[in-house]
C-alpha cells in the first residue's frame, strides 16, 4: 500500500493567490490522491515564529513532509500538473 | 537629516557623517571586496550607541560568518551571547523549487519582523540578498519582492544596508530605490593591488566623489583621512637648512621654507639620496624630528653608503629622531602603504619627511589614480606643516615636464641633479627648476660628492 502523503501548505492571510493554492492543493488531496493525503494549512501571519522554526521564506509554499525525502514547491499553485512534478507525486 | 557613524572614520570623513538613518544603502563590490566587514562595523558601530543589529546572511552559514568577521579589535561573539547583535542565516532549503514568479517574501518579511521586534532591532545587514535567489534561474525576478521588502524595512524606519554584487541587476533596482550607494572596489595595476571606495549616490546630502583607497587589516576597513586636494595650506615663512651650506647658499643662505614640498629629480646616480641624507642630518642636528621611507634600499644600505659621504645616521636612530621604514613597493598594495606611512607620521610627529624615492609609485605604466594618490601624501604632510623631500628617478630630463607634472602644482621647490660626461669625466651639476616664495639662485652649479659630502662649486659657471 502507498505511503500516505502528509503535505504541509503555507500561506499568508486570505489573499487571492492564498485561496487559490487552498483550492488546488485540496483537490489534489481529494481526488488525484484518493484521500490518501493528510494536509495541514497553515497562515503564517496567525503564527510568525514558524517562519523561523520551520525556514518558511517565500509564500504560498507547498512541502510535501512525506514520504521522504522532502519536497518544497514555492510559487503559483493553481496548476495542478506543476505540483505533481514539484512535489514528484507520481 | 540624521547621520549614523559607520564606526569607519574616513568613510564617515566622505559621507559627510555617516549612513543615513532609517533609510537603505546598497554597498556594492565584486567578491572579496570588503562588503560584509564595511556592514559589520557598521552594525558593530551601533552596538556602541545602543542599536541593536541585526546581520541576515544570504550566502554563510552563521558560524563561518562569525570566524569571518570576529577580530580583536569587534569582539562579535560578546555582542552574539548579550544578544546587542543578532545573526541569522536565511536559505532555501535543498529541495526547494520555485515554479513560477507568483510568490513573495511574506515570509522572510514576518521572520525578519519577528526578529526585529523581539530584540528592538535598529539596524539590518542583508548580506548578499541576491545569493538567497542563486540556485533558481537567473532570470527569475525577485526585484519586485526586494523593492516591498526594502520600503517596508524603511517605514518601520530600520537603517539598512544591503550588499551586492556590480551587476546590471543589483544596480537597477540601487537606481531607484537606495537612498545612498557606496561601491568598493579593488584593482591590480603591476604587482601592486589597491582598494578603492567611491561614494555613488546620496539622496538630500552632499558627499565626496572621488575614489579613497582603503585597506582591510586585522582591525578592520581603514579609510584613509586623506582629505580632498584643496589649496588651503598655511604658508610658513620660517626657513629650513637643506643641510647643505652651498646649496642653502642658492636659497639667499636660508634653505627651504618650512612645511613645503621639495621635490628632487635626477637619474640613477645622480647624488639624490646623499642629498636626502643631508637633509635628514641637519634637520636632526636641529633636533627636529626625521622620518625616512625608503622603497629602494634597505636600512642598513642607506646607512653604509651614507658613512661613505661622512654622514652618520645611527645616532640620531639611537636617540630616536629618525626613524627609517624601509619597505619594498610591491610588498603589499599601495593603500597599506598610504596608510601605513599616514600611521607612521601621526605616531611618530615628524618634522621633516623624506620619500626616497617618490617615483617607486609612478612609473610610466602606473595609472592616474595612483599617482593621485601620492599627491595626497603630498598634501597631507603640508597641511601638517611638515617639511616633505620627494626624490624623483627621471630618466631623461625631457621626460621631466611630463613625468611630474601631476605634482607639480603641490611642489613648492624643485631641484634637478645631473649627470653629464665631459672630456671623458663624468660630471655632476645642479639647478632650481623653481622656488615658490623666495629669491633663489638662477645659475646651472657644479657639484661634487666627496667623503664630506656634497659640496657645491661657488664660482659661477661660464656663460
Amino acid at each position: 500500500m502507498q505511503e500516505t502523503y502528509v503535505l504541509t501548505l503555507y500561506i499568508f492571510g486570505q489573499s487571492f493567490i492564498s485561496n487559490r493554492a487552498i483550492k488546488s492543493v485540496q483537490q489534489v488531496c481529494d481526488e488525484s490522491l484518493k484521500g490518501n493525503c493528510q494536509l495541514t494549512i497553515i497562515d503564517i501571519s496567525e503564527n510568525p515564529d514558524i517562519t523561523i522554526t520551520e525556514n518558511i521564506i517565500a509564500v504560498p509554499l507547498l512541502v510535501r513532509e512525506r514520504p521522504l525525502p522532502k519536497r518544497l514547491i514555492f510559487g503559483d499553485l493553481n496548476n495542478l500538473e506543476r505540483i505533481f512534478k514539484g512535489l514528484e507525486i507520481t | 537629516m540624521k547621520k549614523l557613524s559607520t564606526g569607519i572614520k574616513g568613510l564617515d570623513d566622505i559621507l559627510y557623517g555617516g549612513l543615513p538613518q532609517g533609510k537603505i544603502t546598497f554597498v556594492l563590490g565584486r567578491a572579496g571586496t570588503g562588503k560584509t566587514l564595511l556592514s559589520t562595523q557598521f552594525l558593530y558601530e551601533g552596538t556602541l550607541v545602543g542599536d541593536t543589529g541585526l546581520l541576515i546572511s544570504f550566502d554563510e552559514r552563521v558560524s563561518d560568518l562569525i570566524d569571518h568577521i570576529q577580530s580583536d579589535h569587534h569582539d562579535i561573539k560578546s555582542l552574539i551571547l548579550e544578544q546587542s547583535l543578532i545573526v541569522d542565516h536565511i536559505y532555501f532549503d535543498d529541495n526547494t523549487h520555485a515554479l513560477d514568479e507568483h510568490y513573495t517574501l511574506d515570509g522572510l518579511k514576518l521572520r525578519l519582523d519577528t526578529l526585529i521586534k523581539k530584540y528592538a532591532v535598529k539596524r539590518i545587514v542583508l548580506d548578499s540578498f541576491k545569493s538567497l535567489f542563486q540556485r533558481f534561474e537567473d532570470s527569475f525576478n525577485y526585484k519586485v519582492e526586494l523593492t516591498r521588502l526594502l520600503h517596508w524595512l524603511r517605514d518601520l524606519n530600520i537603517t539598512t544596508i544591503i550588499t551586492g554584487g556590480i551587476d546590471n541587476d543589483v544596480l537597477g533596482i540601487e537606481s531607484y530605490i537606495a537612498d545612498c550607494v557606496v561601491l568598493l572596489d579593488q584593482r591590480i595595476h603591476g604587482q601592486i593591488s589597491t582598494r578603492r571606495m567611491r561614494v555613488l549616490k546620496y539622496r538630500g546630502s552632499d558627499h565626496e566623489c572621488n575614489e579613497y583607497p582603503f585597506s582591510i587589516s586585522s582591525n578592520g576597513i581603514l579609510v584613509s583621512p586623506l582629505s580632498s586636494l584643496k589649496f588651503d595650506h598655511s604658508a610658513s615663512t620660517k626657513r629650513i637648512s637643506t643641510g647643505i651650506q652651498s646649496l642653502d647658499a642658492m636659497f639667499k643662505n636660508q634653505g627651504f621654507y618650512q612645511g613645503s614640498s621639495v621635490l628632487v629629480s635626477g637619474e640613477a646616480g645622480s647624488g639624490k639620496s646623499s642629498m636626502a641624507a643631508h637633509f635628514i642630518h641637519q634637520a636632526c642636528l636641529d633636533q627636529k624630528k626625521a622620518l625616512l621611507f625608503l622603497f629602494e634600499e634597505s636600512e642598513a644600505q642607506i646607512k653604509r653608503n651614507m658613512l661613505s659621504i661622512g654622514i652618520d645616521l645611527q645616532p640620531f636612530i639611537d636617540i630616536n629622531l629618525l626613524k627609517v621604514h624601509a619597505v619594498r613597493p610591491t610588498e603589499k598594495g599601495l593603500e597599506k602603504h598610504l596608510l601605513s606611512m599616514i600611521h607612521a607620521i601621526d605616531t611618530f610627529h615628524p618634522k621633516v619627511v623624506v620619500i626616497d624615492p617618490i617615483s617607486a609609485f609612478w612609473s610610466k605604466d602606473t595609472d592616474l589614480g595612483i599617482k593621485a594618490l601620492m599627491t595626497q601624501i603630498i598634501d597631507y604632510l603640508k597641511r601638517k606643516q611638515i617639511t616633505g623631500m620627494y626624490m624623483h628617478l627621471m630618466h631623461t630630463l625631457d621626460s621631466l615636464h611630463n613625468e611630474s607634472t601631476l605634482i607639480s602644482s603641490l611642489i613648492d621647490t624643485w631641484l634637478v641633479l645631473r649627470n653629464r660626461e665631459v672630456k671623458k669625466y663624468r660630471t655632476r651639476d645642479l639647478f632650481i627648476v623653481k622656488s615658490r616664495g623666495m629669491a633663489h639662485d638662477q645659475a646651472v652649479r657644479s657639484f661634487k660628492i666627496t667623503d664630506k659630502g656634497i659640496v657645491i662649486e661657488k664660482d659661477e659657471p661660464r656663460g
